[in-house]
């Protein structure tokens, strides 16, 4: 019996049957890999050959160095690089301050009804623009707005707080328009997190902050990884908010970059765009490292 | 004899639910005690208030004298063996025995000492640096229980440990924690749903239903005196004949079941005319000459024969139209034909009368 199957196993497969099977993903694939190659690269490839041959779009193509050399020399350009990452530092730390407690929370409600209701509290703002949502941050924290009202009714302050124009105001309102995107992640891996393992840990003499230390926040490392790569990301190519909420004070890439296309200084453009891409890449690259080397053990925790 | 676990009319209620129901026991120390029932009988419950993982909601909990009813789980003598294992998947086989040493904060050098012993008596020299997910399920068990073992607890707990596990490891474990548990020394609080699993291993075990205790006593003891019906039919198998007390002796209970009337033993004579159940375990039933000695007999008809392979059952309608079950070596099968007239019986300290 096991020598007539193991025949019928090795049978040559003839016709176009098997290579259909073979090539069945490239259509399921294709869209997506278009759409990718069509909008995305092509792009790269246009920034990387503008940034050399600035004046490309006016019709004299001539290969020149100026822009990364202006670029890379003036110490204005990395300073502004710096606040663009120290803004995505602190967005991206506040927001897994506060994001963790309150996935953690979540996912410790027992009643289907206060979770669903917490679930909206949370992420319905997403539904809202940010447009809309930055407007509404510029009228509460203006300093005739509703914040700096009360604490001066509170007697706590006499003159306003200036919670606008500034990086204060541009974190206060990132954080709130980023925060559902740390939640999410942490919540799906705290979700999964064995009550067991806990209960281990207690039981083996962990109070209940060495529990948290040495067992629930390892075992939710990933999440929250995956959660401030997101947060990072967004924060580092926002634009909208940052324009708006820092008034034009505060200047980051992608506020240079705006402020160059308008110019139609293309070239200087795209060397800041491309800038702000690796810097994006090579961070996220970085954290990955880290993910993987948490990932593979917190992986089978859940197998 | 020193006690290590005492419960005091220990509750614990969930809502409207009664978990654990006023049990009160005694633990001995040194001593393997199992609780024994089945799901949802509360012996978990019970496991974990000892932990201190769970708190009564009433009673008391003694743990070597001193009253530990509120005292959270950091800070009891005991340790638990987890029923899913619970092992740290973060940490390596080394690190998850550490974790308790190093909570208590013991020099490096002592840990390191300490779990190479750890892995000396759960036979896995050489496995510290293993990943959690490399071992097989034995592995991860033996790892589970150094874990507990290493910070030498008072008591140490298991719940269900070897639940996971294939029949042919699981006996293997069986005898495995026995002998660890009479080298160690500690006293071990074993929760099982498995009969023959507490009555291999136990010292004494406390069979449990519907959040109280039914009965107490080593494993000869539940077996052949069982005080309850349930615990009789927990414990093993038995045939069941209900009847009432007609009359008490120096012998035990005269009890009248359908047309017959025979001595049953009893502990406390219930009073005369009360309904009782009396217990016979299978094996204890005689069929042919071996029936000659015994003070029960009567003649019976085979009804039918089940080969089981070591041994064989044959159930048997004595007069009265009572059917029992005997249970018999395979090589006493010869002659046991259906429809044929047989000698059956048993003896009087064998037949239990149980209170329901």
């Amino acid at each position: 019996m096991g020598r007539v199957e193991a025949l019928t196993v090795v049978r040559p497969r003839r016709g176009w049957r098997p290579l259909l099977r073979r090539f069945v993903h490239v259509p399921l694939l294709a869209p997506a890999v278009g759409l990718s190659i069509a909008v995305f690269w092509t792009c790269m490839a246009v920034l990387v050959v503008m940034s050399v041959y600035p004046f490309l779009a006016a019709g004299t193509p001539r290969f020149t160095w100026a822009a990364w050399q202006r670029f890379l020399v003036d110490p204005y350009y990395w300073g502004v690089v710096g606040t663009t990452l120290r803004l995505a530092v602190v967005v991206t730390g506040l927001s897994l301050l506060i994001g963790y407690p309150a996935a953690y929370a979540i996912s410790k409600i027992q009643r289907p009804g206060w979770a669903l209701a917490a679930y909206v509290v949370l992420f319905a703002p997403i539904l809202v623009s940010v447009v809309v949502r930055t407007y509404g941050w510029l009228l509460l924290l203006s300093n005739t707005g509703v914040v700096n009202y009360v604490l001066r009714a509170l007697g706590l302050i006499r003159e306003p707080i200036p919670l606008i124009f500034n990086t204060t105001g541009i974190v206060i309102a990132m954080v709130h328009i980023l925060l559902p995107f740390a939640v999410f992640p942490i919540l799906s891996v705290v979700g999964q997190l064995e009550r067991d393992l806990k209960d281990a840990a207690m039981d083996l003499g962990a109070t209940r902050w060495q529990t948290f230390r040495r067992v629930t926040l390892p075992l939710t490392l990933p999440g929250i990884i995956a959660g401030a790569q997101i947060v990072f990301t967004l924060t580092v190519s926002a634009f909208v908010t940052p324009f708006l909420m820092g008034g034009g004070k505060v200047q980051i890439l992608s506020g240079l970059i705006y402020r160059d296309m308008e110019a139609v200084n293309l070239g200087f453009a795209a060397v800041v765009a491309l800038v702000l891409l690796t810097l994006a890449a090579a961070i996220l690259a970085a954290s990955n490292l880290l993910a993987r080397r948490t990932y593979s053990r917190a992986e089978v925790a859940r197998a | 004899m020193d006690v290590d676990v005492e419960l005091r009319d220990v509750s614990k209620h969930f809502g409207d639910v009664v978990a654990v129901d006023r049990i009160s026991l005694q633990i001995r120390r040194g001593e393997f005690f199992s609780l024994l029932g089945p799901s949802g009988c509360g012996k978990t419950t019970t496991l974990r208030m000892i932990g201190g993982l769970e708190f009564p909601t009433a009673g008391q909990i003694v743990l070597r004298g001193a009253v530990v009813t509120d005292l959270p789980a950091y800070r009891r003598s005991t340790n638990m063996v987890f029923q899913h294992l619970a092992l740290f998947p973060h940490l390596t086989v080394a690190e998850n025995i550490a974790f308790g040493l190093r909570l208590r904060r013991l020099p490096p050098a002592v840990v390191a000492r300490k779990v190479e012993q750890a892995l000396q008596l759960v036979d896995l020299p050489g496995y510290g640096g293993r990943e959690i997910h490399q071992l097989s399920g034995g592995q991860k068990q033996r790892v589970a229980i150094a874990r507990a073992l290493v910070n030498e607890p008072a008591v140490l707990l298991l719940d269900e440990p070897l639940g996971s596990l294939d029949l042919k490891l699981r006996l293997q474990m069986q005898s495995e924690l026995k002998a660890l548990q009479h080298q160690v020394g500690t006293t071990f609080v074993y929760v099982t749903h498995d009969q023959s699993e507490a009555l291999v291993m136990s010292d004494r075990i406390a069979v449990m239903r519907a959040g109280r205790v039914e009965q107490v006593g080593t494993s000869q003891e539940i077996y052949a005196r069982p005080q309850t019906r349930f615990v009789a039919a927990f414990i093993g198998e038995a045939n069941f004949l209900e009847g009432r007390v007609v009359g008490a002796g120096p012998a035990g209970v005269l009890v009248r079941v359908g047309g017959l009337q025979f001595w049953a033993a009893g502990d406390g004579a219930p009073p005369e005319g009360s309904a009782v159940t009396v217990s016979i375990r299978p094996e204890h039933i005689k069929l042919g000459p071996a029936a000659g000695e015994t003070q029960n007999r009567w003649e019976g008809r085979i009804r039918d024969v089940a080969f089981m392979g070591s041994v064989v059952r044959a159930r048997v309608t004595i007069p009265g139209d009572v059917t029992v079950t005997a249970e018999l070596p395979s090589d006493a099968m010869e002659g046991l034909m259906p429809g044929a007239t047989i000698l059956a019986g048993w003896s009087a300290h064998h037949s239990v009368v149980l209170a329901d």
